[in-house]
């Protein structure tokens, strides 16, 4: 997978099996930039809730969702599975 | 932004007092339109199914109520690319949304922007752009999908199978777009 940031804030990502990047913003590049293979998904959590103001409490929903949607496009897998 | 933690604890100060206060908001995957350059179609006019991503399924009978909606994954819509000279003209095709366990809740399609369903809310329904897409556009329609009431004790998820198949113009009839929705 190829990987390209711009300003800390916005990354591109391209898994070399397919044709289109996508591009992570706020919320999302943090969440990558926090998937580093050690942390746990609840590790994770807590970092976003230390970052960010959540007012409808929606964060850790939301966060499975988009870690679920990243695992489903392939651009992450389980660390044991590496 | 890590990088902002790494330079703030080198110069003593604490990643909280650096973002902390920046509100929330859904993070998603963006889908980064392909450059004319990089497409690997040789068609004049191709589809193209965004990729599964975080959406949320409305309920069938009160698609507008946002707290009746359902956590789920899937593609937010799909891209048509005409590459050509010319406008398309009108698009017509069939979606179709299906699941091996036929039992509640079901998914059907609610919106497909800029087009019209045949039957709103089915999970067969057939669909026409009439407006098309213009010479060397590539077109966003975005997809809503809906769910049916779940039985009171069910426990999701649930998968279908989703079908976009295009029946004209000439170039992109015939042409099939297969994906996969999960309703949470």
């Amino acid at each position: 997978m190829a990987e390209a940031r711009t300003g800390g804030q916005r990354v591109a990502l391209l898994h070399l099996d397919e044709s289109q990047p996508v591009v992570l913003e706020g919320p999302a590049a943090v969440i990558w930039e926090l998937i580093d293979g050690h942390r746990s998904d609840q590790e994770i959590y807590g970092r976003l809730e230390e970052t960010f103001e959540d007012e409808l409490g929606q964060m850790q929903v939301q966060a499975e969702l988009f870690l679920a949607s990243l695992e489903a496009r392939r651009l992450i897998e389980p660390a044991n599975a590496a | 932004m890590l990088n902002e933690e790494i330079e703030s604890k080198e110069s003593g100060f604490s990643r909280r007092r650096v973002v902390k206060g920046v509100a929330w908001s859904v993070p998603v995957i963006v889908t980064a339109v392909a450059s004319p350059a990089a497409a690997a179609s040789p068609g004049q006019v191709d589809p193209l199914l965004d990729p599964n991503t975080a959406i949320k399924f409305v309920l069938s009978t009160k698609p507008g109520s946002p707290g009746q909606a359902r956590n789920g994954l899937g593609p937010k819509g799909f891209y048509i690319h005409n590459s050509g000279g010319a406008p398309t003209g009108a698009i017509s095709g069939r979606i179709t949304v299906t699941s091996s366990d036929s039992s509640a809740p079901r998914v059907g399609v609610q919106i497909l922007s800029e087009g019209v369903l045949d039957q709103i809310g089915a999970s067969d329904t057939g669909f026409t752009i009439a407006g098309g897409v213009g010479a060397g556009v590539n077109k966003f329609f975005s997809l809503t999908f809906n769910h049916t009431e779940p039985p009171r004790n069910w426990v999701g998820p649930k998968s279908f199978e989703l079908a976009i198949s295009f029946t004209s113009p000439v170039g992109l009839d015939k042409r099939f777009l297969g994906g996969a929705l999960e309703l949470r």
